[in-house]
């Protein structure tokens, strides 16, 4: 070993040196001859030899350059290898643009990049080592969620206390992955015990086994965590089609829908203001039971209910109309009995139990999934709320940190609406009340931007949409190399991983979600799993697991 | 072929900071080629060893040769006793290209030049992959408007690449110096390419 490598550790070869650049800018790299283009990437992780500091990079940029223009008009006749490897590499040769992300002391340190190595310093690809120096080892807290794309045997941890605290973005163009990626935060928080989960799991994808696109099984939360996963469903009859055992199937009173559970169904039910001003009147003419009131109401008590109050005949006609259409949601009972769901998912919740509530056949309703993740949360919220402010005194009181995962995520948090909806709140309100969300979406673009700005940690596959980029990268330095990376990610298990919990942008090919997968699961419940065990279990079998 | 190493192929007749020449019989002439790496053996401590290219061997006639040239027939024996008892030499110029100092190889040219008389010889291999281990004596050359410069960086090149091992070492050795040379005559493209072309392996 040399001096050198005395002091930063075992070494890979070189790429090239530094050139130029600044630390706004990136810094940019003149590479060797020896170095093949082609087996750089963008969002793969370099190291600068600076004289006192590590600094660990990310390729943001590759290109070609030469020293002579002319030999761009009058390219050399390359038909002899000799003429080709003497060119490539002297005149013309390859450069790369890299992104300082943290700096590494001597120490070991991890630290922010406030300067930038001097002219001609080494740049090599990161080891393992300098992998797990600014990622860390996986233990209690830190959950390993992928490797780099280049180094499959280092991994990736994530701090889940950071992770949920505040709200996550799983975000991804169709096909990417995102309910596998999805499938594997929620196993890590669940695995730790860092936050209980309520899902409102859309399609089915979260509480038991679904089939990939290519035809295999895999688990779901429940079959991986059994008594800390409880399964609630909207709809008995398609769960136990599909082998489901329920432990709760929710019912919701129409007695218990406020006028404040229609302002999340604005645009999707097309409900304006004047029809929720008069649902507001009718709430508070007839008490709980307005909505059977109405839609039972005969022609005569219609008409005096115009006459008498401000409610315009055509509105509540429309408003009529609209309720209507929740008259196919058996989910939707006359009266409430015995405990509420909303107190069940509470209790399950507070017994650190995790819940996935399946839609069933309502999944395909949106204003179904609108409606009940809207009414369940509103509740949670305001029961965490109150509990959190009862705890000021007792910290023993304190409910278990939640994280609500909700899908079509923009439905709930697009600009119009984001400020009326209880998910509006919860992501600008931050860890106040230990209440945050995991949202899921395609369109990230959709999302009001002050919501997304409140997103900690944001994991994101495939993106092709120039908004939907600009969205996911707003407020993340060095955002312009960032997305070339993201634009360029495969279209299966691999994700970029920006964020409060990662200490630095990454990019990851993302665990597979597969036996192995189950097996380490089952050890962190069991309270056996080890890094090396986790880490060997990385990748077991392929790719199978995941869609 | 030729004179052992140990020998010289020559004696410094003049000499310059930039260049010498060396006398030798005509017997000698089979030893050194063109772009072939030789040193000044001085003959008094102090003074450094120089290194230099053959860049030009040069045969003048003399009074002799003069009459030979036009008699009918040349026997053998005439040719080998012209040869053997000439009173011209045979002149070789070599450009210096550096000089041993403690420290090692020097590519710059040397602080005084070789003194008439000063044995001549032929580099080793060893001492040939000494001095053309690094290339910084490229410049000297290619700049040099006494010689054929590209030319003679051709067969120097080729010459030394066969004082390595095997063809995967020589090709490599010639790699790493067409790139020094690239890097040169950047800005002067043809000329690169034609230098190129003289050195690239068959």
């Amino acid at each position: 070993m040399s001096d050198l490598d005395d002091f930063f550790g075992r070494r890979a070869p070189r790429l090239g040196v530094v050139t130029g650049g600044s630390l706004s800018r990136g810094i940019d790299v003149k590479l060797d001859p020896y170095t093949d283009i082609e087996d750089l990437a963008v969002g793969r992780y370099v190291v600068v030899d600076g004289h006192r500091r590590r600094f660990f990079c990310m390729v943001s940029d590759i290109g070609l350059d030469n020293t002579a223009q002319q030999i761009t008009r009058t390219p050399p006749d390359m038909t002899h290898p000799f003429l080709r490897d003497v060119y490539t590499g002297s005149i013309a040769f390859g450069t790369m643009h890299i992104a300082p992300m943290l700096t590494i002391e001597h120490d070991g340190t991890v630290g922010p990049v406030r300067t930038i190595p001097p002219h001609f310093m080494d740049v090599r690809t990161a080891t393992e080592q300098d992998i797990n120096d600014v990622f860390g080892e996986e233990d209690d807290n830190h959950f390993n969620i992928g490797a780099p794309l280049e180094l499959p045997e280092t991994q990736i941890n994530v701090n889940l206390k950071r992770l949920t605290e505040r709200s996550v973005g799983v975000f991804g163009k169709s096909g990417t992955g995102k309910s596998f990626l999805t499938r594997v935060l929620l196993a890590g928080v669940i695995a730790r015990r860092a936050a209980v989960n309520l899902v409102f799991d859309m399609h089915n994808d979260y509480g038991y086994e679904v089939f990939t696109e290519k035809g295999t099984r895999v688990k779901g939360l429940k079959q991986l965590f059994d008594s800390k996963v409880s399964i609630f469903t909207l709809d008995d009859e398609s769960s136990r089609r599909r082998g489901v055992r329920p432990d709760y199937v929710v019912q919701i009173p129409y007695t218990e829908i406020e006028p404040e559970d229609l302002a999340a169904l604005k645009r999707t039910m097309d409900i304006s203001d004047t029809m929720l001003d008069a649902a507001y009147t009718l709430r508070r003419m007839w008490g709980r039971n307005w909505i059977q009131s109405l839609l039972t109401a005969d022609a005569d008590t219609i008409e005096e209910l115009i006459n008498s109050t401000s409610i315009n005949g055509a509105s509540l006609t429309a408003l009529t109309r609209r309720l209507e259409r929740f008259r196919r949601f058996e989910f939707l009972v006359p009266y409430g009995e015995g405990e509420s769901a909303v107190e069940t998912i509470l209790n399950y919740l507070e017994n650190h139990t995790s819940v996935v509530l399946e839609f069933g056949r309502y999944g395909n309703a949106l204003e179904a999934y609108l409606l009940v993740a809207n009414y369940i949360t509103r509740r949670i919220r305001n029961r965490y709320v109150q509990r959190i402010e009862e705890s000021l005194d007792d910290e023993s009181k304190q409910p278990p940190q939640l994280m609500i995962t909700i899908e079509e995520a923009h439905k709930f948090l697009e600009p119009q609406i984001a400020r009326q909806t209880i998910f509006g709140v919860i992501a600008r309100e931050l860890r106040k009340y230990k209440v945050t969300l995991l949202v899921i979406d395609q369109r990230p673009s959709a999302i009001d931007e002050e919501v997304m700005s409140q997103i900690g940690t944001r994991v994101t596959a495939l993106l092709d949409n120039d908004k939907d980029i600009a969205a996911v990268l707003m407020g993340v330095s060095g955002a312009q190399g960032l997305r070339e990376v993201l634009a360029r990610l495969e279209t299966k298990q691999q994700a970029i991983v920006l964020g409060h919990a990662v200490p630095m942008p990454v990019v990851i090919r993302t665990r597979s979600y597969d036996a192995a997968f189950y097996a380490a699961m089952g050890q962190a419940v069991g309270g056996h799993s080890t890094a090396a065990e986790a880490r060997s279990s990385l990748y077991g079998d392929g790719s199978d697991g995941f869609d | 072929m030729g004179a052992p190493m140990d020998e010289p192929v020559g004696r410094v007749l003049r000499a310059s900071t930039e260049s010498f020449s060396a006398g030798a019989r005509a017997e000698m002439l089979n030893v050194p080629p063109f772009g072939q790496v030789v040193k000044v053996q001085p003959r008094e401590e102090g003074r450094a060893v120089i290194y230099g290219l053959l860049y030009d061997t040069r045969i003048d006639d003399d009074p002799m040769v003069r009459q030979l040239v036009l008699a009918d027939t040349v026997s053998e024996e005439m040719v080998r006793d012209q040869r053997m008892h000439r009173i011209t030499p045979v002149e070789m110029s070599v450009l210096c290209i550096g000089y041993l100092s403690a420290q090692g190889v020097r590519h710059t040219l040397p602080p005084h030049p070789a003194m008439s008389l000063d044995a001549v010889h032929m580099c080793t291999s060893q001492e040939v992959r000494a001095v053309t281990e690094r290339f910084d004596y490229f410049r000297l050359v290619l700049n040099s408007g006494m010689v054929p410069s590209e030319q003679l960086l051709a067969a120097h090149l080729l010459l030394s690449s066969e004082t390595h091992d095997n063809e995967q070492d020589q090709y490599a050795y010639l790699v790493e110096a067409g790139r020094e040379i690239a890097r040169l005559l950047s800005n002067d493209l043809p000329r690169l390419d034609n230098l190129l072309r003289l050195i690239y392996p068959m």
